[in-house]
């Protein structure tokens, strides 16, 4: 089979079997919409991390500005969810634009730092905020948007509206990294200094790396939104952010579905785990830490290497 | 006195008021030190980022606890505590990070990212989560009057303490034969193998001091914070500000930064309570934009 | 040497070197002056860089014209790396100024210089190791081309850039399995790749730090003829310790020692000096 039938195959294999999810009950559904979601969020941050070579802290400050967005749009101003997550991509872009700025003047441990500050200082401002954000407590009360005339109250229907964002994100992170500009990130990945030495500017790069994951995370945020019709200021926490990087190692970095993949493991861990004892931190770590040890490259990178000898996506 | 009372009180009372701020601020700044120093040492020397550099805190306080409920004795706490975690820290060093030492610093950093998960879960499992209490000798309980103003005696011993501790390390460094070698390595961990300094011993060693500093930390910690398994993460971002600001590797910086970051910290909570949590962070993006190497901090390559 | 003789010289006359008549001078039958010989492509002026009391560059003053072969060599420690640095923008000078055909450099940052026309290669490899030799020479090539904002257009469909870094790649003399990642190259086969990635960006001054270092005798010579056959036009700074590479390829020696210039001129002036062959004592040759 040639590699292009082969990821067409791919394709329907995948939508084929997200197409099947709600047919499994509402539990899974639901399990598997968090998975989606959280799978976009962790894609959006190996942009960052296994792509352009920056590990932020503060991934989760995205995610949740643009949830917020939708609902405070929705509670607000009464638009309606499509419109505000159309606007909390947006506004994570810019946000994640601004941060970016002032974070790309570092590097290493310093830039791990001040991207968790500007999070945290995020987290403040919706905690203190209380009459917009709702503070601690969050916002509820949002009114699902309907899609053709059907109420994204219906799980199967929120599920599908999820994948499909899925399916999206992951379409265009295919696209990119297979193009030029996807190529200049992952040159600066290998060899910033070379890359410079090449003529390529590489601060400007690495903003538009930043700000194209913030976007992204964006997309996840807004979906996120819809799928919970809630939002509190835990979403800005930096744990969810170090959750992330979990997903993202676990999976596999530098891989475009690994990250998907470690979103799955991550969640069906915490599920599974946290119903048999309350400690499922502990084994999180432990699977964690030996992950990096061991399958430095995760779980997808590792299958990868092993069934196809080398690089896809 | 109330927070926002200091501004409006009359001077005296401002006077007592600014005193106590500065005593409580040079205290948190040592404890801030005994965690940073070790940070900047391990990162100096070895180039490791030790993520669950704030476990060693958390464990060097609860091995305290539990050293003081069998013995009943504060002062062996304080003796013995950093035993335990000094132990756990040299088996991650050579079991787990000896491995890393090549793959640079993301593999380090999320290495012991997962420790951290491990180690405050484990703590949780043997201890509750519950706030649990460091009892104090009665030499230390109580106020001093000193010039006019009450101060408490724990914090005058902490400071003291950090002072001495300090002091010791600074000797250690500079003066002795041991010191020397890791300044060398701090330099140049290749010339220094050339030389015939043994680099895997010595790198043990100095991840053992870290730690053990870090566990001291958590023992005088003790007392004041109170024990509970979220206290890992508590006290290690500010420690992480304090060696951004100080600039990594760099032990002045450690010690100036900490002590910078525990007057910030301490003063902003008094007069701005409700960005309390918040001053650290503002200061430490403020320095990395102004100086993005730290206040002391080398350009490694 | 024989090889010497064939190697062109920028202030000779020869048929390729002179301008052409232009169409007004035809015209007219007037003959035009001899051009003034042309303003230095790359010029440092009193370069000096000192960590605290550590100089490594002293007042270093030199210069390469287009179609130069400028040979610089000193022995270790002299700061020939360090120069390197400074020119091609890694390291900041602690005073002095660089030219690049007369503007001035000095301030601009390492991916300006090479945007400018500044190409180099590392003394230590510095590629792109986990990824192919093809795609290390087509990253510097896309450099200089426009169209790095095409976020949604798979480079694999440029055919045209594939073929010019195959053919790039071919002029160092790598031609086997392009596809093969750096990280499973010998030694001196990522040195010729090193200069691939270099001439990939269409320097105009090309800067070569130590390229034979660490290769074995053909392999040596291979890079010898490889330098030879590089593009005339193209001004060439060579860092060497290797004397019959510098004696077969160089049309000026600079000789740097202690960060300072020793003596600068032609092959055969430089060998003559009194003050070169001290330095050279005890090294050979």
């Amino acid at each position: 089979m040639s590699a292009g039938a082969r990821r067409a195959a791919g394709w329907v294999l995948l939508i084929a079997a997200l197409a099947l999810v709600p047919l499994s009950g509402t539990y899974v559904t639901g399990l598997a919409a968090e998975v989606l979601v959280f799978a976009i969020f962790a894609m959006s941050l190996d942009l960052l991390i296994g792509y352009t070579g920056l590990l932020s802290f503060g991934h989760a400050a995205f995610f949740g500005v643009s949830a917020y967005t939708v609902v405070i749009l929705g509670l607000q101003f009464g638009l309606s969810g499509w419109i505000g997550v159309a606007a909390g991509i947006l506004v994570s872009a810019v946000v994640a634009a601004a941060i970016g700025f002032f974070s790309i003047r570092v590097s290493g441990i310093p830039f791990l730092m001040l991207t968790m500050a500007f999070a945290q200082l995020l987290m403040a401002i919706s905690i203190k905020w209380r009459s917009v954000t709702g503070g601690t407590d969050g916002l509820s009360g949002f009114q699902r948007p309907t899609l053709f005339g059907y109420s994204l109250d219906n799980r199967a229907l929120q599920f599908y509206v999820v994948a499909t964002g899925f399916l999206l994100v992951l379409w265009f992170l295919r696209r990119l990294i297979a193009s030029p500009l996807g190529s200049i990130f992952i040159g600066i990945r290998e060899n910033e200094q070379r890359m410079r030495a090449a003529g390529y500017p590489v601060q400007r790069f690495k903003l538009v790396s930043f700000t194209l994951a913030g976007a992204l995370a964006g997309v996840g945020g807004g979906l996120y939104a819809l799928q919970n019709a809630f939002v509190s200021s835990d979403i800005l926490h930096w744990s969810l952010s170090g959750d992330a990087i979990i997903m993202v190692i676990l999976g596999g970095t530098g891989t475009i579905v690994g990250p998907a993949i470690g979103a799955g493991m991550f969640l069906l861990l915490k599920n599974v785990v946290s119903s048999h004892t309350e400690y499922w931190l502990l084994w999180v770590g432990i699977i964690f830490i030996l992950c990096v040890m061991f399958l430095p490259q995760g779980v997808w990178g590792w299958l990868r290497a092993r069934r196809f000898g080398g690089r896809t996506p | 006195m109330r927070p926002g009372a200091a501004l409006h009180a009359n001077g005296e009372a401002r006077m007592e008021f600014i005193a106590t701020q500065l005593v409580n601020g040079v205290a948190y700044g040592v404890l801030l030190f005994l965690m940073s120093a070790g940070l900047s040492l391990i990162f100096g020397l070895m180039n490791v980022v030790n993520i669950a550099h704030g476990s060693f805190f958390m464990l060097g306080a609860f091995a305290a606890l539990s050293i003081e409920r069998w013995t009943g004795s504060f002062w062996l706490a304080l003796l013995l505590s950093w035993i335990p975690a000094v132990a756990i820290g040299i088996v991650m060093e050579r079991v787990f990070i000896r491995k890393l030492y090549g793959r640079g610093h993301l593999d380090q950093v999320l290495l012991t990212f997962g420790f951290t998960f491990v180690f405050v879960d484990l703590v949780r499992w043997i201890f509750g989560a519950d706030i649990r209490e460091l009892a104090l000798p009665d030499s230390l309980t109580g106020v001093i009057e000193m010039g006019g103003i009450i101060v408490p005696r724990y914090r005058l011993f902490l400071i003291a303490f950090g002072g001495v501790v300090a002091l010791l390390l600074w000797l250690f460094l500079e003066r002795s034969r041991v010191g020397a070698m890791v300044r060398a390595g701090v330099d140049d961990a290749f010339t220094a193998t050339g030389i015939g300094i043994n680099v895997p011993v010595l790198f043990a060693a100095v991840f053992a001091l870290g730690v053990g500093l870090a566990a001291v930390g958590g023992t005088v910690a003790g007392p004041i914070l109170g024990l509970y398994p979220g206290m890992d993460i508590e006290i290690l971002i500010p420690a992480f500000i304090v060696v951004v600001i100080g600039g990594m590797g760099s032990l002045r910086g450690a010690f100036v930064a900490s002590l910078f970051v525990g007057l910030v910290d301490t003063f902003g909570k008094a007069y701005f309570p409700d960005f309390a949590l918040f001053m650290i962070y503002l200061l430490m993006v403020v320095v990395l934009l102004t100086r993005p190497q730290g206040l002391f901090g080398v350009n490694r390559a | 040497m024989a090889a010497r003789a064939a190697l062109r010289r920028p202030d000779t006359v020869s048929g390729d070197g002179a301008a052409p008549e232009s169409a007004a001078s035809q015209r007219y039958g007037v003959r035009e002056e001899k051009p003034a010989a042309p303003a230095s492509l790359l010029r440092t002026q009193a370069l000096h860089k000192a960590f605290g009391s550590l100089v490594v560059t002293r007042n270093v003053s030199l210069s390469v014209n287009a179609g130069e072969r400028h040979a610089l060599i000193g022995p270790n420690g002299a700061g020939k790396t360090s120069l390197v640095h400074q020119i091609a923008g890694q390291l900041a000078p602690t005073s002095g100024r660089i030219f690049l055909r007369e503007q001035d450099i000095t301030a601009a940052v390492p991916e300006a210089r090479a945007q400018l026309g500044i190409g180099r290669t590392f003394q230590k490899n510095n590629l792109f190791r986990g990824l192919t030799m093809r795609e290390n020479v087509r990253l510097a090539l896309q450099a200089k081309r426009r169209g790095w904002y095409r976020a949604l257009r798979a480079t694999a469909a440029d055919r045209s850039q594939r073929a010019e870094a195959d053919d790039i790649l071919a002029q160092v003399r790598l031609t086997d399995d392009l596809d093969r990642p750096v990280s499973s190259l010998s030694y001196g086969e990522q040195r010729q790749l090193e200069v691939a990635v270099a001439l990939a960006g269409k320097p105009a001054v090309l800067l070569l730090d130590e390229p034979t270092s660490g290769m074995s005798s053909a392999e040596t010579d291979s890079m010898i003829s490889l330098v030879h056959s590089l593009p005339a036009e193209l001004g060439i700074l060579l860092i060497e310790h290797d004397m019959k590479v510098v004696f077969s390829l160089a049309h000026t020696i600079t000789v740097l020692y202690y960060g300072e210039v020793l003596a600068s001129g032609p092959p055969a002036a430089i060998r003559d000096n009194p003050k070169v062959r001290d330095v050279y004592l005890g090294l050979g040759h």
